[in-house]
């Protein structure tokens, strides 16, 4: 729980204390003149960023009930805030609290109006507290802090009058069912017989009780007397003396700090201790008098918590998934140093299974490639004998032709009709380029392209050949090429040459 | 909901701490998440050497069955000089007998520096580095079957391997005046001398 700088201001003094989350310390009072007002302002310097929560104990407050028809949302918003503005024009502080709802046919909602009609008596501390800049959480009216002590006790008499000394004088805040119904505060005025003015304060709220009908006559009135000075000791035995429908009970100090958990020095320190411990306990009272402008320094408080708060889950969910991280890249790491170690257990051992094999040069992978390797290239060699052979038994058969030159290669060659000529689709093969002269009558063309035909035909005829074809004719025929000669030569009786050249491919591995 | 100047004012440090802070998270989240990775990628290393040296040790028997299967031929290989540094004096020393043993009118040669194996793919070579140095040859023949002879003499020579390129053959204007025994065809051809690396430093010093 937070830290909280708890007030209780009243017309005389203001009381502060500081809840650190568990425990109510550093509790002073503060008297409503110049050198009460610095030291309080000394006070809020020296609490840096802490929300205060003001209580208001006045016997300027008014209390009221009020049945408005049933709404809900804005509706009800609105209602409520017109109904507040017609009660209390003249005072900014005022709430309303929806009680519960009537059995009747038209099931309206109760509601409890509250205001402290006269601000004037805090307006001091207010411009203090507004000079300071420290955020404001609300001005609670003090009956309502006062039942979060019938919770703490477990008072749950049907008719329960809470009698409280405070620095502002005896409050009494009657309770019915466990709800706020009416709640007083009288002033203790100097020279007075105290327990006797309080019994007789006491027996008037009763009567004025059942003159309003909220107890009857009959009805049994459970009085518990908060005395954190143990100075009202006498005053549980004086109201009930006499009254039958009157019982008394009686909280002292001792009581207090073992049955509410409040320090007995802090308890010690101011009469309105208990109610700051009260107040403190709380974590935000819901009957807020104070008006929005008021506290929007503390909302703005509120949500710069929720981004830290916020952020710092953000920075706990980081650090808890590097931690995981960490202690998996630990854990990882231990496993790859299990196997490295692992790993250099088996090469040792493979060290000493191959002390005992022959020397070798080179690793055995290596060794068995390199030799593969060397068969390979020469069972790939080849010499231009198996193509020459190829043409010579062709070219024997052909008398009147003369093989006048030949270039022979051996490497990559594609088809012509495969999709593809990359090297990576072409086979290792022999090919050679065959130049040739055709002896022929004059003027035979015919018949000279009929012979080189055959003869390229008889050599794709071969076993071994894969592809034979003319490179270049003895005359260009194409239509798109020029064609030049005269036929006067044609009557000469010598026969005329013509050279011609024919590529031949044999089949891959040939 | 309207936020005025007071409001941001007061949320600017938060503000600025949740984005810091957020900031911060995410790259230690991503740098140890990172670190994660690298360790997962480091122990996955281990294990595949972890697996090949058991693999080795398992197959440490059929090793010694390779080494004993390959070890000679690969010592044949490097006495020819077709594994480990070129020998080209070898070569020509082998060009000269072979003129010789063939009955040439002698030889005349070009060798290239050495470079890549042009078909290294087609031998899977792998991580092997296979070379070649291209040699032309320029021979004069009596008949075309002298260059099968002559290529039969360089090889019997063993001074390396070689595989014949290309060759081009052309006949030679015979000079009548000139008595017999001269050639009749000029040959061209382009051998390749194929070389594969020995051993590498490291392994003649293991």
């Amino acid at each position: 729980m937070a830290r909280k700088l708890v007030l209780c201001a009243s017309s005389s003094m203001l009381a502060a204390g500081i809840w650190t989350g568990r425990a109510l310390t550093s509790v002073r009072s503060f008297a409503d003149n110049e050198d009460g007002q610095r030291a309080f302002a000394n006070l809020l310097r020296a609490t840096h960023r802490t929300p205060v929560y003001l209580m208001a104990d006045t016997v300027d407050e008014d209390y009221r009930f009020e049945t408005l028809p049933h709404t809900t949302g804005k509706d009800r918003r609105d209602m409520v805030e017109r109904k507040l503005k017609q009660l209390y024009r003249s005072t900014p502080f005022y709430g309303a609290n929806l009680q519960e709802r009537d059995e009747g046919k038209r099931r309206d909602d109760r509601y409890l109006f509250a205001a402290l009609t006269n601000p004037e008596v805090f307006n001091p501390w207010l411009r203090i507290l507004t000079a300071s800049g420290l955020p404001i959480a609300g001005v609670f009216p003090v009956p309502m802090v006062s039942l979060g002590l019938t919770k703490t006790l477990e008072l749950k008499e049907p008719n329960l009058l809470l009698v409280s000394k405070h620095a502002a004088g005896i409050r009494q805040t009657f309770i019915k069912q466990g709800r706020f119904r009416i709640s007083r505060l009288t002033p203790i005025r100097a020279g007075d017989a105290v327990i006797e003015s309080c019994a007789e304060e006491i027996r008037n709220t009763r009567m004025y009780l059942d003159a309003l009908n909220v107890t009857h006559v009959d009805d049994v009135l459970n009085v518990v007397v908060v005395d954190q000075d143990d100075s009202l000791t006498a005053l549980g035995t004086a109201v009930v003396k006499g009254r039958r429908n009157l019982r008394a009970s009686h909280l002292g100090a001792n009581d207090l700090v073992t049955k509410v958990g409040i320090d007995r020095k802090a308890l010690e320190a101011s009469q309105d201790a208990l109610h700051l411990y009260l107040l403190g306990q709380r974590k935000l009272p819901e009957f807020n008098l104070a008006p929005p402008t008021l506290t929007s320094g503390f909302a703005r408080h509120q949500v710069s918590r929720g981004i830290l708060a916020a952020s710092a889950g953000v920075g706990a969910l980081a650090a808890a998934w590097c931690a995981v991280n960490v202690y998996q890249t630990m854990h990882l790491k231990s496993e790859a140093q299990r196997i490295s170690n692992m790993t250099r257990q088996e090469q040792a051992r493979y060290q000493e299974i191959t002390r005992s094999f022959p020397p070798t040069p080179v690793p055995t992978d290596k060794l068995q490639l390199t030799v593969d390797v060397a068969g390979r290239i020469a069972s790939m060699a080849r010499l231009p004998d198996a193509a020459f052979r190829v043409v010579g038994q062709t070219l024997d058969k052909y008398p009147l032709v003369r093989l006048t030159g030949v270039q022979w290669k051996h490497g990559r060659y594609a088809a012509p009709d495969a999709n593809s000529t990359s090297a990576s689709t072409a086979q290792l093969s022999q090919s050679a380029t065959l130049h040739l002269e055709l002896t022929s009558q004059p003027g035979d063309i015919k018949g000279a392209l009929a012979s080189i035909n055959t003869l390229v035909r008889e050599l794709g005829k071969n076993e071994h050949v894969a592809e034979a074809k003319v490179a270049k004719m003895p005359l260009n025929l194409a239509s798109t090429g020029s064609l030049t000669g005269s036929t006067a030569s044609a009557r000469q009786e010598q026969p005329q040459t013509s050279q011609f050249d024919v590529e031949v491919v044999l089949k891959p591995g040939v | 909901m309207n936020l005025s100047s007071q409001d941001l004012r007061a949320l600017t440090k938060p503000l600025i701490v949740s984005l810091v802070v957020a900031a911060a998270g995410a790259g230690l989240v991503v740098f140890s998440s990172q670190a994660v990775k690298r360790s997962k990628g480091e122990v996955a290393a281990q294990e595949s050497a972890l697996t090949e040296a058991r693999n080795r040790v398992q197959q440490s028997g059929q090793e010694k069955d390779l080494i004993d299967r390959y070890v000679e031929p690969y010592r044949q290989l490097e006495r020819l000089g077709v594994v480990g540094d070129e020998q080209r004096i070898g070569w020509i020393d082998a060009l000269r007998a072979a003129n010789r043993e063939a009955d040439l009118y002698g030889v005349e040669y070009d060798v290239g520096p050495q470079q890549p194996y042009t078909f290294v793919s087609e031998v899977n070579a792998g991580p092997l580095a296979v070379h070649q140095s291209i040699m032309k040859l320029r021979l004069g023949l009596l008949h075309e079957g002298d260059l099968f002879r002559f290529f039969q003499a360089l090889a019997a020579q063993k001074a390396g391997t070689f595989s014949v390129n290309a060759c081009t053959l052309e006949p030679l204007r015979v000079d009548l005046a000139v008595p017999v025994n001269q050639p009749t065809l000029h040959a061209e051809c382009e051998l390749a001398w194929i070389t594969i690396a020995g051993p590498s430093a490291q392994e003649g010093k293991s």
